[in-house]
């Protein structure tokens, strides 16, 4: 891949890679906390949100791909003190609207109101609310990263052998999966 | 006692090794990394799936170890093993003046996760000191590299198209990889719009079809993976581990030593010559001393400056062969950052496979004539490719089947353009000691002090003009444009610091990239370089070397050295 491929997919996962937007020096003297996993409440408003975002449809969704449990790897695992605080508030102000909106947590909803309520709240946010743009993309790409997600949803040849310039395109054709 | 040390194993250091073994010398390679090893050390295998932390590595060990290398596109977690961390490898910069020195410290260094793309210095370039006055005239011309090229380039194997143009030599070309047709259609409006330019298909130094010598190496053609920069298996890209070590190794010539970090360069008084390499062993700290007759220095434009500048001796008072007060200096990059983005229409067709390669537009500006209020030139690589799940599921808000639907499907022909621009050499751009500060191993910190001059600045703004009126040409409605420069450095093309040149007053090194006052020493990396052009050098640095190396061992044999 040429350097500007990269550049271009470096910007496009900021959120996910985190390499090219944090302040360095914020986060270097954050000291690394215990770490522990999520508590049993925010596990199920995590998943909720997330079979929510990407349900099970003809393919496999967020859950059945396993996404929930990666998303609470990668807060312990990956995500600086910063990013996993912003993670949770922006699953936390989703909870919250479901609250305002609809008397109860996110996850007690049934299935077509938390799609009403995600989706109000997806068109107010994405794009304007940072923190809950990075999340959504987060779970999203976890999902496309899955082996459900790029091979069931989309298209994933791990050494495809040859390259195609030029094949037809039609309303069927899958997008191609991949990092 | 060796014929012959080469201190780095990189682009410039796998090349020189594979040529002096083959000229019948017994070669010791020190690398002062650890080893890796050809296939097993790589991380292709990984399936997106299997990324850890899905690519990312943990932020704050990214913020604590990498704050320099995580600049770098290529660093994830899938190659976090190829980068040096900053925060064992420290250096110094003016607040002011960043500089993004992006490394890896391993057997095969930058080669394993280099871009590959791979072009052609032309005589515009070779000549442009001479014509212009900046930096000292090259000791060579075009003529005298292009038998070096050819040899090079049948021996790495280069993806490319012959284009017949002067500005950029065509070389010895593997079949070149298709465009797509958002690609041609690019292509032709561009053409069409512009007389002056040509879009070309990237040169990369990818097996399209694997030729006799390097199938005897084990290589194999490319699998469209794009997944170069974790390490190739298949051996299809040029690496020093796939390509030049091994060649090396089958004469038997070959010695390597890993974890062997150079302290200094020894030389003797009473000849003038180089007589061996001082080491640390980067695990133990032991010293070690190592002799041959000749030394190749192939530690990478900075590294090398350190050890020249750290070789210092009562003949050498400022460094080895630094009479000229030249190394060090004129430390250049591409000048890097400016780039575009647009949604194109075009031919309702898609592609399989990952091509590992983009679009190339050689230099246009200044060709026929000092045409411009700035001197030298530019190029662009690019591409034209549609928008992928990561776009298309954030282009809309969109829940549930919706955003399923909305990410399913191949997005609108996005084509990317990014210049490289050339960076004049300026001696006040220059790699120090620090007086004081030392590192890990006790040699000292090194002060990088380089920024960019009117004439860098004047080609990126152009650069930016250029790119947007060549995207508009082709009907692009443009959603993403950076002015920016990107601090130096983070081109990852840096070169200069002990250049060519035909005086010794003011050059380190000669036509054959031999130390003015050091016969028996011989620098073939980046640093050799008096001026940067605007194309990928890393095919130049290997041709440089390769002609060293045949130069080095006739000097041998006629006992002048």
């Amino acid at each position: 891949m040429l350097e500007l491929d990269r550049r271009n997919l470096l910007a496009v996962v900021a959120g996910l890679i985190g390499a090219a937007a944090l302040p360095s020096g914020a986060l270097a003297a954050a000291a690394t906390p215990a770490r522990a996993g999520l508590d049993p409440a925010t596990r199920a408003l995590v998943t909720a949100v997330a079979d929510t975002l990407i349900p099970r449809t003809d393919t496999p969704g967020a859950r059945d791909a396993g996404v929930p449990a990666v998303f609470a790897a990668l807060m312990r695992d990956w995500a600086s003190a910063e990013r996993r605080a912003t993670c949770l508030g922006a699953l936390q102000a989703i909870d919250t609207a479901a609250q305002t909106t609809a008397g109860q947590p996110f996850a007690r909803l049934s299935p077509a109101r938390r799609t009403a309520v995600l989706t109000a709240h997806d068109a107010a946010r994405l794009g304007s609310d940072a923190g809950y743009t990075m999340t959504k993309e987060l779970l999203v790409a976890l999902y496309y990263l899955s082996e459900p997600g790029a091979t069931r949803e989309l298209r994933y040849e791990h050494a495809p052998g040859a390259w195609e310039a030029s094949i037809p395109l039609t309303a069927q054709t899958r997008a191609w999966a991949g990092a | 006692m060796f014929d012959a040390i080469v201190i780095g194993s990189g682009m410039s250091g796998g090349m020189a090794a594979k040529e002096l073994c083959e000229r019948g010398l017994k070669t010791l390679v020190l690398e002062r990394g650890r080893k890796l090893e050809h296939g097993t050390s790589y991380t292709d295998s990984l399936q997106p799936w299997e990324l850890p932390n899905a690519g990312g590595i943990p932020e704050e060990e990214l913020a604590r170890d990498y704050p320099i290398q995580r600049q770098c596109y290529a660093v994830n977690s899938a190659t976090q093993q190829y980068w040096v961390k900053d925060s064992e490898h420290p250096y110094e910069t003016p607040a002011d003046k960043p500089f993004s020195w992006i490394r890896g410290y391993h057997l095969g260094g930058r080669s394993i996760m280099w871009g590959r793309q791979t072009y052609r210095l032309s005589e515009l370039d070779l000549s442009a000191n001479a014509r212009d006055g900046h930096g000292v005239d090259w000791p060579i011309r075009y003529a005298d590299l292009a038998p070096w090229y050819d040899h090079v380039e049948r021996f790495i194997g280069v993806s490319g198209e012959a284009e017949g143009l002067p500005q950029l030599p065509d070389g010895q070309f593997l079949p070149a990889m298709p465009m797509t047709d958002g690609e041609k259609l690019f292509k032709a409006a561009v053409e069409r719009q512009f007389g002056d330019r040509k879009v070309i298909m990237g040169r990369c130094a990818h097996l399209t079809e694997a030729q006799p010598q390097h199938t005897e190496l084990g290589r194999a053609p490319c699998q469209y993976r794009s997944l170069c920069e974790r390490g190739c298996s298949y051996g299809a890209y040029h690496s020093s581990l796939s390509s030049s070590l091994p060649a090396a190794e089958r004469t038997g010539n070959l010695t390597i030593v890993t974890d062997a970090i150079v302290h200094s360069i020894i030389t003797d008084p009473a000849t003038g010559k180089a007589t061996g390499v001082r080491v640390i062993d980067q695990n133990t700290r032991a010293a070690t001393t190592y002799q041959a007759r000749v030394v190749f220095l192939c530690a990478s434009t900075i590294g090398t400056a350190q050890i020249l500048l750290n070789s210092a001796s009562a003949a050498h008072p400022r460094g080895l062969a630094n009479g000229s007060d030249q190394v060090g200096r004129n430390l250049m990059d591409h000048v890097y950052g400016p780039s575009v983005q647009a949604i194109m229409d075009g031919p309702e067709t898609y592609y399989r496979g990952r091509r590992p390669n983009g679009l190339y537009i050689p230099r246009y500006r200044n060709i026929a004539g000092q045409e411009e209020p700035y001197v030298r030139g530019f190029g662009f690589q690019g591409r034209v490719m549609r928008q992928g799940w990561r776009q298309m599921a954030g282009s809309a808000p969109a829940v549930g089947a919706a955003l399923k639907d909305q990410t399913r499907h191949p997005g609108p022909w996005l084509a990317g353009l990014a210049g490289f621009g050339e960076m004049l050499p300026n001696p006040a751009n220059r790699v120090t000691l620090h007086p004081t500060r030392t590192d890990a191993w006790g040699l000292p910190q090194l002060v990088i002090d380089c920024s960019h001059g009117e004439n860098d600045r004047a080609i990126g703004r152009q650069m930016l003009e250029d790119a947007k009126a060549m995207v508009r040409a082709a009907g692009g409605r443009i959603v993403r444009e950076t002015a920016r420069l990107h601090p130096p450095g983070l081109g990852i093309h840096e070169m200069g610091t002990a250049r060519m040149g035909r005086d010794p007053a003011t050059s380190v090194l000669n036509r054959y990239n031999q130390a003015h006052e050091v016969p028996n020493l011989f620098i073939t990396d980046g640093a050799a370089m008096a001026s940067s052009g605007c194309q990928n050098p890393s095919l130049t640095y290997m041709a440089l070397s390769a002609r060293a190396a045949y130069h080095a061992a006739e000097f041998l044999k006629a006992g002048t050295i």
